[in-house]
């Protein structure tokens, strides 16, 4: 309620200033590490937790579940589309040269998933065969 | 156990926006208006503690709890930050008073989304770097997409439910002074809109909104002092589903069927259908109606069918417009859905249920039952 406020523009101030946010390094941890060793072999890593058998991909240290340590490395397979959009416009409202599918792909008796580019006509439940071993993946439904 | 209720509630802005005032200037106006709304209580002496809800990325200023006291008199004062959504805040508000460690709380959040030149980019350092960030996806609204496919395909909700959600909520936002995005749309001008992220078109999609919203708790011993009807919270609760994309369930609010579990069990509510108005995160026009359903309404597409949640009907959904008309200032979503419920509760219903979500790429929210 203070009671004298000013509207006209050129008696408004503004700062401009850049925050330095664009550097920084990620640890990305042992299971990230043998995730993307194995992605360049193409092959899907996930981790069990030895005690309830949730398969987690990506692979982590640890069960949320159970709070254990997880135990071995698993490949997994039969990927299938969990759900997709397409997207025709970016962030800043451009549109796109040409629309792109995004999908989350899951695995057969496995929890967790990835991210990917999807090629050919998306379905929920469908499976899908793996293009390219990269984040994100390239799939082909 | 003591009862915790709303005595006052402030609010400025809600302008695309509010160039002349700075995020404090807000702060401090919002807290002069529900101090104010509160009988004219004196903050400097009849406050207990102070909350501040708020994200450092959104302020531009890291550590910003730093700033957080003195714009709502609170300098000096016990103060406390909750890096979370404003229901978040009420939710601690409420434990404070409960537990009896204070009798009256003021809870704050704010958002200057007008100051921020890069904003999708900031929404994107929320997510995982490696797997999620990383994929560089050109559209953060792609969560959205994903999680409303999967949504509509488990319930049947077709692209002219969202439609009718987009036209209702745009229209009832013209009834408030707090809503720069509330317009009368057709169906014909919704379904001709372009798709933004499938099955998302421009109009489906909340923008961000300025605003700063004070909110004065009080105990059940206190509250009658500032206001002869306080608005009790009954019940209250937040949750967190996962904070990995890939780990949370997509298509089903299972951080609100989380939330609504606690806040309807201490509120002891039956059933969601027994309150008199529902005040949910419609941030994407899908959110609403999976929202509702995540706080236990059956068959969300029919009912919807059916004009079951308009204005007047059984159980009217974001009857002030929602998220969609407003905007969303972010960390004070929840709070603005909160503000929207004490103005129709106080247009004389006697309950209501107000469900927050901090947006993408959260999968948090918080439910809070209010009674008079
Ligand atoms: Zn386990």
């Amino acid at each position: 309620m203070s009671w004298d406020k000013h509207g006209k523009e050129d008696e408004l101030l503004t700062w401009k200033d850049v925050m330095e946010v664009e550097r920084y390094v990620y640890t990305v941890g042992p299971d990230s590490e043998a995730f993307l060793r194995g992605l360049r072999e193409g092959k899907i890593l996930g981790r069990k937790c030895p005690r309830c058998g949730r398969v987690y991909v990506p692979p982590r240290l640890y069960c949320e579940d159970c709070f254990l340590e997880n135990g071995e490395y698993v490949e997994v397979k039969e990927p299938y589309l969990d759900s997709f959009t397409t997207i025709y416009f970016d962030n800043r409202e451009k549109r796109l040269d040409e629309p792109i599918t995004v999908g989350l792909v899951r695995f057969k008796e496995a929890t967790g998933g990835l991210l990917a580019i999807v090629q050919g006509i998306p379905e929920i439940g469908k499976k899908v065969e793996i293009l390219e071993y990269s984040i994100p993946l390239r799939v082909r439904a | 156990m003591e009862n915790v209720g709303i005595v006052g509630i402030g609010w400025y802005g809600f302008s695309t926006n509010v160039h002349d005032l700075s995020f404090r200037e807000m702060m401090f106006e919002a807290a002069q208006r529900a101090f104010y709304d509160a009988g004219g209580m004196n903050p400097r002496e009849q406050i207990d503690a102070f909350i501040s809800c708020q994200e450092d990325f959104w302020e531009g200023i890291s550590i910003s709890d730093e700033f957080a006291p003195d714009p709502v008199g609170g300098s000096m004062r016990p103060t406390m930050t909750v890096a979370g959504d404003g229901l978040q805040g009420l939710a601690h508000g409420f434990m404070l008073i409960n537990s009896g460690v204070a009798d009256v709380v003021v809870v704050e959040s704010h958002a200057k989304p007008s100051d921020i030149l890069t904003f999708p980019e900031i929404v994107e350092l929320a997510m995982d770097p490696v797997y999620v960030r990383e994929a560089k996806i050109p559209n953060y609204h792609f969560i959205a997409g994903l999680d409303a496919t999967k949504f509509m395909h488990r319930t049947g909700v077709t692209r002219e439910d969202l439609a009718e959600v987009v036209i209702k909520n745009r229209a009832s936002g013209l009834k408030t002074g707090r809503a720069p995005h509330a317009s009368m749309l057709s169906k014909e001008d919704v379904l001709s809109q372009e798709m933004i992220v499938y099955p998302l078109t421009r109009v489906d999609v909340a923008r961000p909104v300025d605003g700063a919203i004070v909110v004065v708790l009080a105990s059940e011993t206190f509250a009658r002092k500032f206001n002869d009807t306080p608005i009790w919270i009954t019940g209250i609760g937040f949750s967190t589903d996962n904070s990995n994309l890939e780990l949370a369930k997509l298509g089903d609010a299972f951080y609100l069927r989380k939330a609504s579990e606690l806040a309807f069990g201490m509120a002891k509510l039956e059933s969601p259908l027994k309150v008199n108005g529902m005040f949910v995160d419609d941030r994407y026009s899908y959110k609403e109606l999976q929202h509702v359903e995540a706080l236990g309404v059956n068959n969300v597409a029919e009912k919807l069918r059916e004009g079951y949640f308009h204005e007047g009907s059984y159980l009217p959904v974001n009857p002030k417009g929602g998220h969609l008309a407003k905007g969303y200032p972010l960390e004070a979503s929840g709070l603005s859905l909160v503000l929207d419920a004490v103005e129709y509760m106080r247009e004389g219903v006697s309950s209501a249920v107000v469900a927050s979500w901090r947006g993408i790429p959260t999968f948090t929210g918080g439910v809070a039952v209010l009674q008079r």
